[in-house]
């Protein structure tokens, strides 16, 4: 998501513009000097070339700066390039500057008038300049994603001291390499290499200028620009030959303005970032104050640093009110869990999102200052930065109060209704069974009393269904764990169905002490749902023996009747949802499916597991498993 | 005034159902006096005081918990009371108001006239 393009391609047209004028101009001083000559501007001053050198030293100084840091920040190669470009023409232009002649009195360089040296830095410093321009512009390495990528600073430094060393190295090619500057005259070897970076720079501004074209990129355009700039920059000497101080005056007014057109490049960019930066960043606070959802962000230590309007409402306090820590607020709000108790730290959502753990919609009560309670879904997540530490939290949380009124209204109705359908049922069963205890005349007469009878128990298991699949919400089944001993809940359950029948004799057998942390009322309607069974398909009645053992850390509860089975082909379905395992067979009690369906959820979210072994006509044994209490379940 | 046969008072608001009660207990061989909330129930209780009470919980009126408080108020334990409920766990509602035993709606006959004659032994 690197800003530089977009802000780019906003200067697309005047760019053009400007890299027309530039050469035109550039054209313009040639031909004028050519023709009308020299005059008095190009005066031999002796501050004027190391002044303007130094200017253009500057220069490079600046852009390789502007260059390496925005390289650091977007990490696009073409920056890191341009950045060494300009560092390694600067360090040898430095050397260069040392050696002109004019500096100190008596017409000597600071290091010495060195003329082979001079030639040799000033065709070095343009050799990097236009090789490393060239490679700026093909090369995409480092790749965003490489090792090299982060490890900018050791190569940037490793390519200064080997430039610097060059500097220094060059002063004793004066003695060593005396091959481009004879009685003050270019060589025919220098006059090649200058031909050389001439083609260099050309072909530079024109892949850079395609670059440009092809990405819209304006830092590409503007390295064409300085490309070209230079390219003139050493034609001038070229064409000069003997007016050396016409084109040497003209060779450093290019070079500055090449300098300058890429200082203003980046330095615009850099403009064009900060206002995308800005923009950006006011766009996303703008985003997060209009949500409707309350968003609230903590730091690594556990402080709220922002909250949006939404939270503010929701919680009711002014802001210099909520920014403080969060296990303070937690307290001063009440934070509870459903059922009232207070949340302890270690499940506090937001907490555990410093952590690194991520939550969606955790159901939480609060207390308002105004003293009203409000139910609250809250989801958070970390915020890591790139090397993949958390240094923020950052939470969404969701007034639910109202949501939670329907579900309430929902449940209270869905009673209602089954209350109500409950008691017609009552009165058409009781009267069949009536009408089917009389005498009768006609024999067929005992069957259609016993169909009605049957259908009105039908009608109240499906009730009884509608009722369970409406409270369990599935799909958001919400657990309220608590720590309790399961042999107890067993024997609980136990005593209760035994009440609902006499033909059966329902056995528990506690083996082990079973402390487990779990849902109450959920696990005992998974107990009932499978003694219940256990009951409805033993139509002969028997002994139904219930078992609570542990096995490898877990608890595990048996059920085991002597009842009917279920049929080898119709096992490996039980636990689908809508599937009737006795649909079809006389043993078909009706209701929806829902039974195994639903208790196999409960205990699965548990982390538990269920099971069966069933023979039909010998009896079934279903068992399920929870983790013992402080086994480390999630 | 009654000689061998019990007297059943049945308090339920839906008509229906307290007549098919008292078909059935009539034919079981009991004596059926029916009300239809609370107040009523309470009022057949001055006239003449049952030997077991059927008690539907939710009526309009005075409901069963209500009439469940009065009578044990006025009465003590006099006369067990069943209750009998469409709601889930009509264990649960017969310990609140510590009624003598309970039954389901919808329950089979036999089960009625099980509770009510085990109720009814004096």
């Amino acid at each position: 998501m690197a800003a530089s393009p977009t802000a780019g391609r906003h200067n697309a047209p005047w760019l053009r513009v400007l890299i027309g004028v530039a050469i035109g101009l550039a054209a313009l001083h040639v031909s004028a000097a050519l023709l009308w000559g020299p005059g008095p501007v190009i005066a031999v001053l002796p501050w004027y070339a190391p002044t303007m050198d130094s200017f253009v030293a500057l220069a490079a100084v600046s852009v390789a700066f502007l260059s390496f840091g925005r390289y650091n920040v977007l990490r696009e190669p073409p920056s890191l390039w341009i950045g060494a470009a300009f560092s390694a023409y600067a360090i040898l232009a430095i050397f260069y500057i040392l050696t002109w002649p004019g500096l100190l009195p008596g017409d000597q360089g600071l290091i010495a008038q060195l003329p082979n040296t001079a030639a040799w830095l000033w065709s070095l410093k343009f050799s990097a300049l236009s090789i490393l321009l060239l490679l700026a512009v093909c090369v995409r390495w480092p790749q965003a994603g490489s090792p090299w990528a982060g490890r900018s600073f050791p190569l940037v430094t490793a390519e200064i001291i080997i430039t610097a060393l060059i500097g220094i190295l060059s002063v004793a090619l004066e003695r060593f390499l005396p091959l481009l500057v004879i009685n003050g005259r270019w060589t025919p070897l220098e006059v090649g290499w200058v031909g050389v970076l001439l083609a260099a720079f050309v072909l530079g501004g024109a892949l850079s200028a395609y670059r440009y074209r092809q990405t819209g990129d304006s830092l590409f355009g503007y390295v064409a620009l300085t490309e070209l700039l230079l390219a003139f920059a050493v034609l001038t000497p070229l064409i000069g030959g003997k007016r050396y101080d016409l084109w040497w005056y003209w060779q450093r007014v290019l070079t500055a303005g090449g300098f300058s057109a890429i200082l203003f490049g980046l330095l615009s960019q850099y403009i064009g970032l900060f206002r995308v930066a800005h923009d950006r960043a006011a766009q996303l606070a703008a985003v997060i104050e209009s949500m409707a959802d309350a968003v609230v962000v903590a730091d690594r230590r556990g402080n709220v640093t922002s909250v949006n309007k939404a939270a503010l409402e929701m919680l009711g306090l002014p802001r210099e009110k909520v920014l403080l820590s969060l296990v303070v607020i937690a307290g001063q709000l009440q934070l509870r869990d459903l059922d009232g108790r207070p949340i302890p730290q270690q499940e506090n959502v937001f907490l555990l999102a410093l952590g690194g753990q991520t939550t969606t919609s955790r159901e939480a009560l609060l207390r308002r200052p105004d003293g009203h309670d409000i139910y609250l879904s809250i989801s958070s997540a970390p915020v890591r930065d790139r090397a993949g530490g958390v240094v923020m939290a950052v939470a969404v949380v969701r007034d639910v109060t109202e949501l939670k009124r329907l579900e309430r209204l929902r449940d209270e109705f869905l009673s209602i209704a089954a209350h109500e359908l409950k008691t017609p049922v009552a009165t058409i069963k009781g009267y069949a069974q009536l009408l089917s205890e009389r005498e009768v005349h006609e024999p067929r007469e005992v069957a259609i009393f016993a169909a009605v009878n049957r259908q009105c128990d039908r009608i109240n298991r499906l009730v009884q269904e509608l009722m369970e699949v409406s409270r369990l919400q599935l799909g958001r089944l919400e657990l309220h764990k608590h720590p309790f001993e399961l042999g107890e809940l067993a024997a609980d359950v136990n005593e209760r169905l035994q009440e609902t029948t006499r033909k059966h004799r329902l056995i528990l057998r506690r083996e082990a002490e079973a402390p487990v942390e779990a849902d109450r009322d959920r696990i005992d309607q998974v107990l009932v749902n499978l003694l219940d069974n256990a009951i409805k398909f033993s139509p002969e009645g028997g002994d139904i023996e219930t078992k609570v053992y542990v096995l490898a850390g877990e608890a595990v509860v048996s059920v085991l009747d002597h009842g009917i089975g279920i049929p080898k082909d119709r096992q490996a379905r039980i636990f689908e949802r809508f599937y009737r395992a006795h649909a079809g067979t006389p043993y078909d009690y009706g209701g929806m499916g829902m039974g195994l369906h639903i208790i196999r959820e409960i205990v699965a979210r548990h982390g538990g597991r269920m099971w069966f072994d069933s023979e039909e006509g010998r009896g079934s044994t279903f068992h399920f498993s929870l983790p013992l209490a402080g086994q480390g379940q999630r | 005034m009654t000689g061998e046969r019990k007297t059943v008072l049945v308090v339920d608001d839906d008509v229906d159902l307290a007549e098919m009660i008292e078909l059935l207990l009539h034919e079981a061989g009991y004596r059926v006096i029916t009300a239809e909330e609370g107040r009523e129930a309470l009022r057949r209780i001055t006239e003449e005081m049952p030997h077991v009470i059927l008690l539907d919980m939710k009526m309009p009126g005075m409901n069963g918990w209500e009439f469940a408080r009065e009578f044990h108020n006025r009465h003590d334990h006099l006369a067990p009371i069943v209750v009998l409920t469409a709601a889930e766990d009509a264990r649960k509602r017969a310990g609140e108001i510590e009624a003598e035993g309970y039954l389901g709606k919808p329950f089979e006959v036999d089960d009625l006239r099980h509770i009510v004659a085990h109720n009814s032994l004096r």
